[in-house]
């Protein structure tokens, strides 16, 4: 099917698929996703890298998940090494994490109120979004792809000072989740719209290999991680807010228990990465904002390494959505897609 | 002395000119035109830039003259600059007809929508059937050019905008009906008369603004034009996460210029027409409807009344969650619909009784 003949082609941006959609004479509706057009050969480009070049590359597969892919990448090579992390940069790993899926929901937001919400409520989220990057930018002086991640530890600490920034941004989005569900998902036209729409089971989920927020929309009731039991676009979008003040939590009680000490940050003028890793094979698994992400990484005791396999949770996320949004009504088709966000750059590698 | 006297011996001062049928008739287009042009610039600036601006807490309009005010000619300045680039074709010559249509559309609803005592173009007893088929081709010509070149949505978009102005067509007439029905009258002057000398509970002070008996026709009239144009809260037939697919029917340069001009046109329109069929058009509280100083004060008051529902509605975009086609569609035939038929059937009973 070529995208001219589509009644319908979307291109949401560059971090969700295009999807083409058309719809023949006897109503049938065909979706598909041309996933050829990104390929950039990603995992061989890493495969061609030495060890600090991988890890750079690796976390600019796309802008969303970047520093999950960073810290996933530290993780396997300092496995394979066998190699100890400093306790400070363990914990101040987890704050970045934590900090990285809230700059993701953020941005899942913004994208979602810029198409269902008003333009004040999309304002409020790029401002949610703006402000963790601050809070981000503070610590690492960059916002979108900080390269923090160093062999055995991070490249810069954090002082108090910057804690206590980090305290007023969790109760800014605490304040702003709470606009977020009573201005949108608490509105009778949202409800309407989306309780009911693209039902993934529980079952069908795991088969598919969902992970992360979406997975967890169709995994009953709770609140640690949160949960909801009916896997419609309504469920996916209300799991991805309570994340919000999960993590917040999350990271309050982290940034309590920091420990002192150094955080492993090499000396001026040597390499971040080790010249040549152990020889060995290792798989790490680390949440974004897009569910699960595995990393795969086998050395053969050289200076590049022997393969590097990315498994992203947006694989799945895309999947499930093509079949989806066959068997709703156009209109929705973006509506299903944003709620499985998946992130492009990283599943079309 | 009166403002009444003032204004009298100011007319009295203008010396008397002789115009000719077809002068007065071409004085009065190029009047409406530059009227047009820099009220639609003002809005296109202060409502269609600024405020959503303001709302998405960016900085708006800024480079341009000062405090960016120009940017509605630099915009037109680039727009000339560019190739036409437009769609051919049959899709091509319903986009590049659109914005014209609605133009001329507007332009119409201008002319009927009286100013002042003697300050209407046309002045027709007709006026309220021409003004609500202006007013539907109008945003039906502006909303279905913008969901047809709206990036990604194509004929899907076209088609929900379509059903959109489907469903709003009869809430529009039935509401502007029953404010004939209250007036006793098809002419716009007439019904603006109507609500000037009208009293509430035997106090005339405020006239008889006809939002207040017509509230139910009010309240579906502003929900549906805001659907039948396609706009927020209804506005999903034109919207879309991101770019489109390369290739997309699209309007360029100074055509795409003119959709947006269209655009703009067709709000004040309705916006004109809301305010002289609802909140008493050019007639000021406390000031008879044939006092002279309405000849000038009645399109100060007028562009008041007109520019104010132009916020509401503009604000009413910017804070409200937007809702499917199917669910506006629902909305104006279960609950629209019927409140303006109610309003209608309460106001031919009521006038039947006394």
């Amino acid at each position: 099917m070529a995208l001219s003949d589509s009644a319908l082609a979307l291109a949401p941006g560059t971090s969700l698929p295009l999807l083409a959609v058309s719809a023949n004479r006897s109503g049938a509706t065909t979706v598909k996703i041309p996933l050829g057009d990104l390929h950039r050969g990603a995992e061989r480009r890493l495969e061609e890298s030495t060890w600090a070049q991988a890890a750079v590359t690796v976390a600019r597969l796309d802008a969303l998940g970047s520093g999950a892919r960073e810290v996933a990448f530290a993780l396997a090579v300092e496995a394979l090494c066998d190699a100890a992390v400093a306790p400070r940069a363990v914990v101040l790993r987890r704050v970045y994490l934590l900090l990285e899926q809230l700059v993701a929901t953020t941005g899942f937001f913004a994208a979602l109120t810029d198409l269902r919400g008003g333009s004040a409520l999309a304002a409020t989220c790029r401002t949610a979004r703006e402000l963790t990057l601050d809070v981000l930018e503070a610590w690492t002086g960059a916002r979108i792809h900080h390269d923090l991640c160093v062999f055995g530890g991070l490249r810069a600490d954090v002082d108090q000072a910057w804690v206590l920034q980090a305290h007023d941004l969790l109760d800014a989005l605490w304040r702003w989740a709470r606009r977020v569900d009573d201005q949108l998902l608490r509105s009778r036209a949202w409800q309407g719209d989306t309780r009911g729409l693209a039902v993934i089971e529980h079952r069908d989920a795991l088969a598919l290999g969902i992970t992360g927020a979406a997975l967890r929309a169709s995994s009953g009731e709770g609140d640690d991680p949160p949960r909801h039991p009916s896997g419609d676009v309504f469920a996916r979008v209300w799991v991805r807010l309570q994340d919000v003040r999960w993590h917040c939590r999350q990271l309050r009680r982290t940034l309590a228990t920091l420990p002192a000490g150094p955080v492993g940050a090499p000396p001026p003028g040597v390499a971040r990465f080790p010249e040549r890793v152990t020889a060995g094979e290792v798989a790490v698994n680390v949440e974004h904002g897009g569910g699960t992400l595995g990393l795969f990484v086998v050395s053969d005791g050289g200076a590049r390494p022997w393969r590097v396999r990315v498994a992203s949770p947006s694989v799945p996320a895309a999947a499930a959505a093509v079949g989806l949004i066959a068997e709703a009504p156009a209109e929705s088709a973006e509506l299903i897609l944003l709620s499985l966000w998946p992130v492009w750059g990283e599943a079309a590698r | 002395m009166s403002t009444g006297s003032v204004s009298t011996g100011v007319v009295a001062a203008i010396p008397r000119i002789h115009l000719a049928y077809w002068q007065i008739t071409a004085l009065r287009v190029v009047i409406l035109l530059v009227v047009l042009g820099v009220v639609g610039l003002l809005v296109a600036l202060v409502l269609g830039r600024m405020l959503p601006a303001r709302a998405g807490r960016a900085t708006g309009p800024a480079e341009v003259g000062p405090a960016g005010s120009l940017q509605p000619v630099a915009d037109l300045v680039k727009a000339l600059q560019k190739q036409d680039g437009a769609t051919q074709g049959e899709v091509g010559f319903v986009l590049r007809a659109a914005p014209v249509t609605a133009l001329a559309a507007s332009a119409v609803v201008a002319a009927l929508v009286p100013a002042g005592p003697r300050a209407a173009v046309v002045d027709t007893s007709a006026g309220t059937l021409v003004v609500v088929a202006a007013l539907v081709i109008a945003g039906t010509a502006a909303s279905l050019a913008k969901a047809i070149q709206a990036p990604a949505r194509g004929a899907d978009g076209a088609l929900r905008a379509g059903e959109q102005v489907l469903a709003a067509m009869p809430v529009l007439l039935v509401a502007l009906l029953s404010v004939t029905a209250q007036a006793g009258s098809l002419s716009l002057q007439t019904i603006v008369v109507a609500q000037g000398q009208g009293v509430i509970g035997g106090v005339g002070v405020i006239g008889l603004p006809f939002v207040i008996p017509q509230i139910l026709g009010a309240v579906a009239f502003f929900v549906a034009q805001q659907g039948l144009r396609g706009r927020a809260p209804f506005d999903l037939p034109h919207r879309s996460l991101g770019g489109g697919a390369p290739g997309g029917p699209s309007l360029t340069g100074v055509r795409f210029l003119l959709l947006a001009g269209a655009e703009v046109a067709a709000e004040v329109a309705m916006a004109g027409v809301a305010a002289t069929m609802f909140f008493g058009g050019w007639a000021l509280p406390g000031v008879g409807v044939n006092e002279p100083v309405m000849d000038v004060a009645g399109p100060i008051v007028l562009a008041v009344k007109v520019v104010s529902l132009l916020v509401v509605g503009r604000w009413l975009e910017v804070v409200l969650p937007r809702v499917s086609t199917a669910r506006f569609v629902a909305l104006a035939q279960r609950v629209l619909l019927p409140m303006a038929v109610a309003g209608l059937c309460f106001t031919v009973v009521v006038r039947g009784l006394w």
